[in-house]
């Protein structure tokens, strides 16, 4: 990973850089304000719906110290409770942020500088990337700086995933540099991000038909569903010879999206017949459910 | 099927000449109160059958003027009992391990009749002898598993007015066979009986028995709290719920993962409780032995914690109701579990679930969940009205999209918005991969399992609920999904004495107005499709369970009554 990160981080700051090119993404500081007065929802309920809607702020170091600075004068104790909120563990195992702390937007400021503040550890920066979406805060230029030098894997996993919510263009800029990323993991979660931003993740249309030539299996199985998401046409050869892959899931992941892709050619391909016969019984189920249609 | 009992009806005659001579190497006081034994490493044969043999040399009691003699029956019942894993008296060590004490509940007797003067028994036992003993006098080994090597054979001559033995298992489904000899006082054998013995299996509990106590860890932290869904057990349940404080568990709220309760039941009214407990071995890790282990209950492990998965998290370990498949009935039901090319529940603990014999394991494929629990897409709920008595619920993906699509696009879904994305119901229907996604798990995984169920647990369409679902993928997870909607389908079901059955679901939180369950559509789906006899409860869960990759069920756990005799009822199994 070390030596991939000069590389990345200049791609990094060029997406940056082209953010910088847009006025527009600057929050204007009245709406900043406007939140400030918002009390925290401190008693377990849900706050009142907010959309996502807030616009990226591209310069977001900087934003982040105003903002805590901001806070700490208005919402001294609930920056405290935030900065110490635990990652708890999950049924799954892995520890997560939750609560109605982490349901404001004004937590996204505060968690994004626990997250470059030096002492945490890996399951909890992983958990406060894994909660960034969840404040309904922008978070979207620092995680698509963050992932070219952050060291641990599966942080940058958690950030391709937080990223499937982020705003253009910083969401596909992160999750460029996540398709390149030396972990498997990491390159398969961005394909997935990737694959569920139907509005805007053909841009990277190219490198995720590339993935489908990964090495990792789990990677191939990504970008096959992410391709079939996003009909990509293009990719219609690829998922062809992937119906013959030695792995199962390649092959079922690979049907199903040249199903989505581009179904004439899949009912004339003879490689429908063989799948019926599948000794995979998902392949062959799914191979039989197509032809009957 | 019960074991047949072969009665000799023997009339003890005191003048009955013998008929053959007895080698009486076996020794014995014959004073009434000592006993003799021989060691031996005997095994025992696949017969467990408790037809009585005739030995050579009984004595002809046909013959002669026998009026004056008294008549007495050389029969006994099988021996139906239950592991001694308990520590009835307190002091730290296995009841098995020790010899019987006062308090000691956990034998079986068995009834030696009085006998005339100078009558003795000979016993002698074969099977699974190194987890059968027999005790005479209480503090006497008679045979079986002994300190360090096996007894095989005893004889004593019984008090008068009647003695009795008493039967030890040191296992769950232990099965031995006991041959008690009658002899005269010259040493003629009078009669012989075989007696089988066999220790319960260790029974795992179902959706239909009713329910004794439930335990849910009671949390209130800054990232979230259960105190609605706390209030709500305890009013529905009262002094048969414990709220169990989360700080003495490292806020561990997974109560339902942590441990498993079973049963095993003797013909003679004994009732041992097993936890197990699992190697998951996360902040509630204690708990069993804290707060549970005492006499009638035991604690025991299957696994070695360095080879824990998420799948030996007993969210992953459920049992059907009663069944009858292809003729074959199984009143304890079938044991469920997630597993699937060999990556699952483990091999230890399944098996020794499949060694209980009673309850026929199946696998399930739970490798699509990123928790990968049996719980978190399929349910029982008790229905008194249906031909089975109960319905089987499983995740329905098709269901949720008719569901939405009857739903105005607009509606606002205040919690879906910020945790999970969705902001409306129109966001839901329009994201193609989560359409996508839904519509595979369905093909894939759903239906394939709902096949298998009604495959392996002999179900008609008219006793499965398709419950409206909907699934995302979590982060860091691979690729595999946990519930969008809050899952209704990871319930708990609550049978209560006074004749009411309690149904705790999440909350699904399907609608604007969080304070308005009526408003919510899920909630009126999962109401019209459950039986109407249910009383329902939607709690609130969604911090602390939802967020957390889990749901009320997972949150919960309950000791139940057992309903059935096995023992009657489950002994042509497998």
């Amino acid at each position: 990973m070390i030596h991939s990160i000069p590389k990345l981080m200049l791609t990094a700051l060029a997406f940056a850089a082209c953010a910088n090119a847009s006025d527009e993404s600057q929050e204007p500081r009245g709406a900043l304000e406007a939140r400030i007065d918002r009390a925290p929802a401190s008693d377990g309920n849900v706050a009142p719906t907010r959309v996502t809607s807030t616009p990226a702020i591209r310069d977001w170091r900087p934003w982040v110290d105003a903002e805590l600075v901001r806070l700490r004068g208005l919402r001294g104790p609930w920056v405290d409770e935030v900065m110490t909120l635990p990652a708890r563990s999950t049924r799954a195992g892995f520890a997560r942020m939750t609560g109605p702390l982490v349901r404001d937007p004004d937590a996204a400021p505060v968690l994004l500088h626990r997250l470059i503040s030096a002492g945490e550890p890996v399951e909890v920066r992983a958990a406060i990337v894994d909660a960034l979406p969840r404040t309904g805060g922008d978070f979207s230029a620092a995680l698509a700086e963050l992932i070219a030098i952050e060291p641990d894997p599966r942080v940058r996993e958690m950030i391709c995933g937080a990223l499937q919510r982020a705003q253009a263009p910083f969401a596909n800029a992160g999750l460029a540099i996540g398709l390149r990323d030396p972990s498997p993991a990491v390159r398969a979660e961005a394909l997935r991000s990737l694959g569920a931003r139907t509005g805007d993740g053909t841009e990277l249309a190219s490198e995720i038909l590339a993935a489908l030539g990964d090495t990792e299996t789990t990677v191939q199985i990504a970008a096959a569903r992410a391709l079939g998401n996003l009909q990509v046409a293009a990719a219609a050869d690829a998922l062809v010879a992937r119906l013959s892959s030695p792995d199962a899931e390649v092959r079922r992941h690979s049907l199903r999206a040249l199903a989505r892709v581009d179904p004439p050619r899949l009912r004339g391909l003879p490689q429908l017949e063989t799948l019926r016969d599948d000794p995979d019984p998902k392949v062959a189920r799914l191979a039989n459910e197509l032809a009957a249609k | 099927m019960r074991p047949r009992t072969v009665r000799w009806l023997v009339v003890l005659g005191l003048a009955a000449a013998p008929t053959a001579c007895k080698d009486d190497d076996a020794g014995g006081s014959g004073d009434g109160t000592e006993g003799s034994k021989n060691t031996t490493s005997d095994g025992f044969g696949s017969e467990t059958t408790s037809a009585v043999e005739a030995t050579t040399g009984v004595a002809d009691t046909s013959a002669g003027d026998t009026s004056d003699m008294p008549e007495i029956e050389w029969s006994f019942e099988p021996v139906f009992g239950v592991i001694n894993d308990d520590d009835d008296d307190e002091n730290g060590a296995r009841d098995w391990l020790q010899v019987i004490f006062d308090g000691e509940d956990d034998h079986a007797v068995i009834p030696i009749p009085a006998l005339p003067e100078g009558h003795r028994v000979r016993l002698a036992i074969t099977g699974d002898v190194d987890h059968a003993r027999v005790w005479h006098e209480r503090d006497q080994l008679a045979v079986g598993s002994g300190d360090g090597e096996v007894v095989a054979n005893y004889e004593f001559t019984p008090a008068p007015g009647g003695d009795e033995l008493q039967v030890e298992f040191g296992i769950d489904n232990a099965r031995a066979l006991l041959t008690l000899a009658l002899d005269d006082a010259d040493g003629n054998e009078l009669a012989s009986a075989d007696v089988e013995l066999r220790s319960s299996p260790m029974v795992l509990n179902h959706h239909l028995q009713p329910t004794e106590h439930v335990w849910v860890v009671a949390v209130d932290a800054a990232w979230g709290n259960n105190n609605a869904m706390i209030d709500a057990f305890a009013a529905a349940l009262g002094d048969r719920f414990t709220a169990v404080p989360s700080q003495q568990y490292q806020e561990d709220v997974w109560i339902q993962d942590e441990i498993q309760f079973a049963t095993g039941m003797g013909s003679q009214g004994q009732r041992i409780n097993t936890v197990i407990d699992s190697i998951r071995d996360r902040g509630l890790d204690p708990f069993a032995e804290e707060a549970l282990e005492r006499p009638g209950f035991n604690v025991r492990t299957w696994g070695n914690p360095a080879d824990v998965t998420t799948w030996d998290s007993f969210g992953n370990l459920e049992n059907t109701p009663p069944l009858t498949v292809d003729g074959v009935e199984y009143p304890l039901g079938r044991i469920y579990y997630g597993k699937m090319n060999n990556a699952g529940l483990h091999d230890d603990l399944a098996a020794q679930l499949a060694a209980q014999d009673v309850q026929a394991p199946i696998e399930r494929d739970t490798l699509w969940l990123c928790v990968g629990h049996v719980d978190e897409y399929e349910s029982f709920v008790p229905d008194p009205g249906s031909p089975k008595g109960f319905r089987y619920v499983i995740s329905d993906v098709p269901a949720a999209w008719e569901l939405l699509e009857g739903l105005d696009p607009d509606l606002q879904l205040t919690r879906f918005a910020q945790d999970h994305g969705h902001a409306t119901v129109g966001e839901i229907l329009g994201d193609v991969a989560l359409r996508n996604l839904n519509d595979d798990l369905q093909a894939d995984e759903l239906d394939p399992l709902r096949e298998q169920a009604i495959v392996e647990w002999g179900l008609e369409p008219s006793d499965i609920i398709l419950l409206p679902s909907l699934f995302e993928e979590i982060t860091g997870c691979g690729g595999d999904v946990a519930a969008l909607v809050p899952g209704m389908v990871n319930l708990i079901v609550a049978p209560v004495d006074d004749g009411e059955t309690h149904v705790f679901a999440a909350d699904p939180f399907f609608r604007t107005d969080v304070d308005d369950q009526a408003s919510d559509p899920f909630i009126q789906s999962f109401e019209d499709l459950l039986p109407p006899s249910l009383t329902h409860h939607f709690v609130d869960d969604w911090d602390v369970y939802h967020l957390g990759l889990g749901e009320v069920h997972c949150g919960t756990n309950m000791t139940q009554t057992p309903t059935v005799n096995w023992w009657e009822t489950a002994l042509h199994l497998p």
